[in-house]
């Protein structure tokens, strides 16, 4: 038997040593949550974010998703537990949205790629149930963006010209009542090669429209008569603007985001000489795109801090007091390479309803509390939440 | 206290009375093992999280739970190196759930001596095991020190059979390379079990 003790003993001194390989599993069960179930797809690609009251948010995502803000987390309708969308008009994905007034209004596509625009009912804002189609500016008429400027919605539109065998994009507005009787009269701008963007209103000093398609940044102070510009003057002269991605407007700040030549603003309305360019980061090799803008964050503050997303960087703070980009730099959370196509802020400064969201190509939307004094995205304490 | 210390002595003392080794049909009795028997055991039964320290938390606390109760089963070898004495392997495996129904699985491997208190029909053995535990959690695995003392209560149907309880306190202990994530983790087993005699 003394085999038996002596096999027994090693045995023993073998376990004695172990404890040096060791995840920390009881660690991480002390601090296990309860995951929520009404989540959104974590993977899914956002077109557009509204938030018609503080606290409330409509998603566009293909399916729309209603979230409403409760304490510290968002109750979504629907979530993952369900495959209905009761929000959409029956087979129809939403890939463009705005809030005007009391309605919302939507793009749709249908499988068959039949396209449609609706307004949809007043609260709780469906586009299933008391929704209005209406009609485009051009029958077939597919809507790639929607804008407003408090007074009147605007339709991006992709139009198929038989003349040139392709499509080609164009940009046309209504007020509700005309939207709704079908009264786009003509488009403000047509026959464009590529997408025009969302339209952006500088309401601060003399308003502004801006929008842009391809290289060419357009804007007018009256309705429809557009003018187009594929450079603009900073303090060191002309520069190209090269492709824009997105255009922001709040006050008299413009932020026009480009895909390869940095971050272009204007505090000023967009008056020559009054553009700064923020040089684009570099990762690695690859120049950084940037796709959007929002702010300013710090609107309790200096007002100096802006948001901008990126293509497959996350966001960056752009400060206009110093002209600086700073990328997001918790490299631990998928938003830090996630493409950030949308940024909304819920504006209002009652806490904890500094709330901002992300809409993310294929990582869906992400949520955190901003400082709106000091500008810091998220705040002391807050983490983003992937929805 | 003292009154405390006072009736665990006196406890403790009845065990060691000769008067009783006078008496077959009550008390300690002589064990009928000898050097060479074999036992082989299987256990099952119910698996309750207790405690982690140094963090404090109380694993069934809270709703939902930071662990569920769980199942246990086993399955052990002793042989008797003194009448009195067994040592032995023993494998087990349990689960348990934490709030999002994760698993949380444990195997270990123990090696374990037994002091065998007889009081014919009943024996009472008491356990000592050292071993390692395979603990599994999501991605999460890790090799730890397991020390697992017990008592059992077994009925000794006859000569080959026996049919108890056992109650066995698992203090596993997951050391990491940050400090701050080294634990303790308390479990209490209580299980059925089938003994064997060969």
């Amino acid at each position: 038997m003394k085999p038996v003790v002596l096999k027994l003993t090693l045995f023993a001194a073998l376990a004695a040593t172990l404890g040096g390989c060791s995840d920390a599993i009881f660690a991480a069960i002390d601090t296990a949550q309860k995951t929520a179930t009404n989540t959104l797809s974590q993977t899914m690609s956002v077109f557009d974010i509204a938030v018609p009251v503080p606290g409330t948010y409509y998603v566009a995502a293909g399916g729309i998703f209603q979230g409403v803000l409760g304490g510290t987390t968002v109750n979504w309708t629907p979530n993952t537990s369900t495959s209905s969308r009761p929000w959409n008009p029956t087979g129809l994905i939403c890939n463009a949205m705005t809030l005007l007034g009391a309605n919302l209004y939507g793009g749709f596509v249908a499988s068959d790629g039949t396209a449609s625009l609706y307004q949809s009912s007043p609260t709780p804002f469906s586009f299933a149930s008391g929704a209005k189609q209406l009609t485009t500016q051009t029958p077939g008429e597919q809507v790639t963006g929607l804008s407003t400027d408090g007074t009147n919605v605007f339709v991006s539109g992709a139009v198929f010209s038989s003349a040139s065998n392709s499509y080609v994009f164009q940009l046309e507005y209504a007020t509700p009542a005309n939207a709704v009787a079908g009264a786009w009269g003509t488009p403000a701008l047509s026959g464009q090669s590529y997408p025009v963007l969302p339209v952006a209103y500088a309401s601060g000093g003399t308003p502004t429209w801006w929008t842009a398609s391809g290289t060419t940044l357009y804007s007018t102070t009256a309705l429809p008569a557009f003018t187009g510009v594929s450079s603009v003057v900073t303090g060191s002269g002309s520069v190209s603007l090269g492709t824009i991605n997105g255009v922001f407007a709040n006050g008299t700040a413009v932020i026009v985001a480009t895909k390869s030549n940095g971050v272009f603003y204007s505090l000023t309305g967009g008056g020559a000489g009054s553009w700064v360019q923020v040089q684009p980061d570099h990762q690695g090799s690859v120049t950084v795109s940037y796709l959007c803008a929002a702010g300013p964050i710090d609107k309790s503050g200096s007002s100096s801090t802006y948001l901008v997303g990126s293509d497959g960087y996350g966001y960056y703070s752009l400060n206009v007091s110093t002209g600086s980009l700073s990328r997001y730099g918790d490299s631990t959370t998928a938003l830090y390479s996630a493409s950030v196509s949308r940024i909304v802020l819920d504006n209002t400064t009652a806490t904890p309803l500094n709330v901002v969201l992300m809409g993310t190509n294929a990582k869906g939307l992400w949520r955190t509390v901003y400082d709106a004094v000091g500008g810091n995205v998220p705040a002391s304490g807050q983490s983003w939440i992937n929805e | 206290m003292p009154s405390r210390i006072a009736i665990a002595l006196v406890v403790l003392a009845s065990f060691s009375v000769p008067a009783f080794a006078a008496d077959e049909s009550a008390g300690p009795s002589t064990s009928q093992y000898s050097l060479g028997d074999q036992t082989m055991a299987i256990n099952a039964g119910l698996f309750l999280p207790l405690f982690d320290l140094p963090s404090g938390v109380i694993f069934m606390a809270g709703s939902p739970p930071q662990l569920t109760p769980g199942a246990v089963g086993s399955l052990s070898w002793a042989a008797y190196v003194a009448p009195q004495i067994r040592l032995g392997i023993d494998i087990a495996g349990n689960f348990t759930l934490d709030p999002n129904a994760n698993v949380l699985l444990m195997l270990p491997f123990v090696a374990k001596a037994s002091y065998i208190f007889s009081f014919y029909p009943f024996e009472l053995p008491v356990t000592l095991g050292v071993g390692a535990n395979i603990v599994k959690y999501t991605s999460l695995s890790t090799l730890d020190l397991l020390l697992r003392p017990g008592v059992g209560l077994y009925w000794i149907y006859n000569s080959s059979w026996s049919f108890g309880a056992n109650l066995n306190y698992w203090l596993d202990m997951q050391f990491n390379t940050n400090p701050a994530n080294t634990r303790y983790g308390s479990f209490l087993e209580f299980s059925l079990s089938a003994l064997y005699h060969f």
